[in-house]
């Protein structure tokens, strides 16, 4: 009987026990939420906290926070936070309450998913082309879509290069406005190329010399995926240029590339629309002589630019 | 002895006939049996070549028009597949004479470029399956340049045109007016008085789109032999036939008050449209086009005036292209070869407006007349065509060679002063004469 009463008082003791432990489990899950879902902003003192980390964590990952991890959130955690919710088109008042903290979740599973497929993107014809209307980067592979990034373009003083051209120099950390990433393009008539910025706030707009901007981390994606000699189109309207001289192999510059598109558009193949004229254009010329019965020498001449309706 | 002879005459008749029933049967793999039916219930696959030439802007459209063709006719026939092939224009000769020689040509072949129609003994002679009544409605420059060694070997889809085009308030001839030349024609000599005459400081009677194979072409067609071989590879141009090619340039290029003809003329286009030179040419069919919608556009009102003629029987040139038929040497039989006849007739009937479409070409049959200013004028010199084929000789993708490796090179020696009149014909004579395949 002793026996028994001493069974069943060990039970009772367990069951206590166990029941004492589930409540405080709950206590704590309800405390924890409690905790993570204020809203986290400049007070004074500073907040901090596993809440604080994980924020600067994840801005730091997004390639807005530069700093180091702290947990506390103090001005530079601020002007991370506001960038963000800038990028994110969130109201930029530096507060991380639920709509930024959706946004950051959005963000950091894009960025997640974007980090893995972009450092294997698949087999295939790699090419850029940068839409200056839309202000967008696409990472063409084989001709299809497969990743857009947002940038500047220039401003309508000093336009974009349209055209098609090739990376013809890579380097890091030039710094200032150029961020940490550049990639130079072959534009015969000046310096442009794709690079970061320390103007995050531009992107978007026209407001850059003419290169392409993005962001920092966007670009530090995009950079060790480009080889050097890699297609970029940069399209957009094309200036109308005049040409006021006869063209032959070997020219550069913006007359050689107004005739590339006015061969193009009558429908021959002058090669890339990059300004120089190689082969391929001497070629297109000497298809379009033939066409029309022409001496095929090659050269653009005033019957040429008659044909094509180019004006001088 | 009579037991004998009649051993003798009935082994006769005996081998007689083995030779006769054997011949028969060798014939009848070469021969044609124009009357065969197409057998609704065998499955026919029809090869068909189609060159596809630098088409700026329409080559898409070129190739679906072409296809949309083939269709309507394999609408009709379920047991017909047809296999079309565009092949690029420069490959196409050689591609050919690559198939012929391994004995598995197409069953059609198109070349829309050229007016070649002859290319040997896998050729089936289009000409059994044409009515006498539709040979007869041909005109003549179509049947002879369709024909080859007394035979018709291709169904006419279109002409293509060499012309020059006037201003008529620039150009002076005598006692005729530009538009009344543009359907009577001219000969040489009116021209080089007429280029003197409209001569002015700064304003050439006569500006040259081209001094190389364009004018050495119309110059020959106007003589009436427009190709120095004959089907067979003989030679027609004699010594004196091409001496006469090269007075026709030097007494055009000595016309006094002209710019030099023999350099290339790097704005004759705006000399024309401007107002400035009274004649321009030659112009292809393309140019042509352009150049009338140009002049238009600038106010000016253009006549298009043929290639004035070497003789009295007013040649100019125009070109012929057509539809050929072919058939394997592993013979598919006769209601094959009708299949393919078929098809040929239907493409010959609605090729011709495609290549009006896509080359500015003149649609060869009545129905598409009139055809728009350019092509329709040009369509009343059909009858000044030369009734003799534009062709090279029966070896396609060699024979055609002379032009570029011989003719060619030697006309620029000539014209830019390189080479006599004496070198350039003599020189010619004997090239031409040792490329011949006969010797006349």
């Amino acid at each position: 009987m002793r026996r028994k009463v001493l069974i069943l008082l060990v039970a009772i003791l367990l069951l206590t026990a166990n029941a004492y432990s589930i409540n405080e489990a709950a206590g704590a899950i309800k405390c924890n939420c409690d905790e993570r879902s204020r809203v986290l902003k400049l007070t004074s003192p500073y907040m901090s906290g596993d809440d604080v980390e994980d924020l600067q964590l994840i801005l730091r990952k997004l390639g807005f926070f530069n700093a180091d991890v702290t947990g506390v959130f103090g001005p530079v955690t601020l002007a991370a936070v506001k960038e963000f919710q800038q990028w994110v088109n969130v109201d930029s008042v530096g507060e991380v309450g639920p709509k930024t903290q959706a946004a950051l979740t959005t963000a950091i599973t894009e960025h997640s998913l974007v980090s893995a497929l972009l450092a294997a993107p698949p087999d295939g014809d790699f090419r850029l082309v940068i839409d200056v209307d839309k202000r967008t980067l696409t990472v063409l592979i084989d001709n299809k879509p497969y990743k857009t990034f947002p940038c500047a373009v220039g401003k309508t003083s000093t336009k974009s290069p349209i055209g098609d051209w090739a990376i013809i120099q890579k380097s890091t950390n030039w710094g200032g406005g150029f961020g940490t990433r550049w990639m130079g393009l072959n534009v015969p008539w000046g310096i442009f190329g794709i690079h970061g910025t320390n103007k995050p706030s531009s992107i978007g707009t026209t407001a850059s010399g003419g290169c392409i901007r993005m962001f920092n981390r966007d670009v530090e994606q995009l950079y060790p995926l480009v080889k050097m000699g890699t297609r970029v189109s940069i399209v957009g309207p094309y200036p109308k240029i005049k040409v006021n001289q006869q063209l032959s192999k070997g020219q550069t510059g913006h007359e050689v590339q107004q005739v590339q598109l006015s061969l193009r558009d009558a429908g021959f193949s002058p090669g890339f629309t990059d300004g120089r004229f190689g082969n391929d254009t001497e070629q297109a010329i000497k298809q379009m002589q033939e066409f029309y019965g022409l001496m095929a020498t090659g050269k653009v001449d005033f019957n040429i630019l008659n044909l094509l309706r180019i004006k001088r | 002895m009579l037991r004998r002879l009649l051993l003798f005459l009935l082994a006769v008749v005996v081998i007689g006939t083995a030779l006769y029933a054997l011949r028969s049967r060798m014939i009848r793999e070469y021969c044609i049996n124009p009357q065969a039916k197409i057998d609704p219930k065998q499955d026919y696959t029809l090869k068909v070549w189609i060159g596809k030439p630098v088409l700026p802007n329409t080559a898409g459209s070129y190739v679906s028009d072409i296809e949309d063709l083939v269709a309507t006719y394999t609408s009709n026939y379920t047991n017909i597949t047809v296999e079309t092939y565009f092949i690029p224009q420069l490959q196409l000769e050689a591609k050919l004479a690559e198939a012929i020689k391994g004995g598995d040509p197409p069953d059609i072949y198109f070349n829309p470029i050229s007016s070649q129609v002859f290319f040997g003994e896998l050729q089936v002679p289009f000409g059994l399956y044409v009515s006498k009544e539709q040979a007869a409605s041909w005109l003549p420059p179509a049947m002879a340049q369709a024909s080859a060694n007394g035979k018709i070997y291709g169904y006419p889809t279109a002409f293509y045109s060499r012309v020059f085009m006037a201003n008529p308030a620039r150009l002076t001839i005598e006692r005729v007016t530009s538009e009344q030349l543009a359907t009577m024609g001219w000969t040489w000599e009116q021209f080089y008085t007429a280029v003197e005459k409209s001569n002015q400081p700064g304003k050439p009677g006569l500006v040259l789109t081209n001094y190389g194979d364009p004018v050495l072409r119309a110059i020959v067609a106007s003589t009436g032999k427009p190709a120095p071989f004959d089907d067979s590879g003989r030679l027609l141009w004699s010594e004196s036939d091409i001496a006469n090619i090269a007075e026709i340039w030097h007494r055009l290029s000595s016309i006094q008050g002209l710019p030099a003809l023999n350099v290339v003329n790097e704005d004759c286009l705006t000399q024309f449209i401007q107002g400035k030179a009274a004649l321009i040419g030659p112009l292809n069919p393309q140019l042509t086009v352009w150049l009338w919608n140009e002049a238009h556009r600038k106010g000016l009102d253009p006549v298009l005036l043929p290639v004035p003629s070497a003789t009295e029987d007013q040649f100019t040139d125009l070109s012929a292209t057509s539809v050929l038929v072919f058939r394997q040497v592993s013979y598919q039989g006769h209601s094959h070869t009708k299949a393919a006849a078929e098809l040929a007739r239907h493409l010959g009937e609605g090729l011709g407006p495609i290549l009006s479409k896509h080359l500015a070409a003149i649609p060869y049959g009545e129905s598409y007349l009139p055809f728009g200013a350019p092509t329709g004028q040009a369509y009343s010199d059909i009858l000044r065509a030369a009734v003799a084929p534009y062709s090279y000789g029966p070896a396609p993708g060699v024979a055609n060679n002379h032009w570029a490796e011989v003719i060619n090179p030697l006309w620029l020696g000539y014209v830019t002063g390189k080479k006599t009149a004496g070198e350039f014909t003599s020189q010619l004579y004997t090239s031409l004469h040792n490329l011949a395949y006969a010797q006349p």
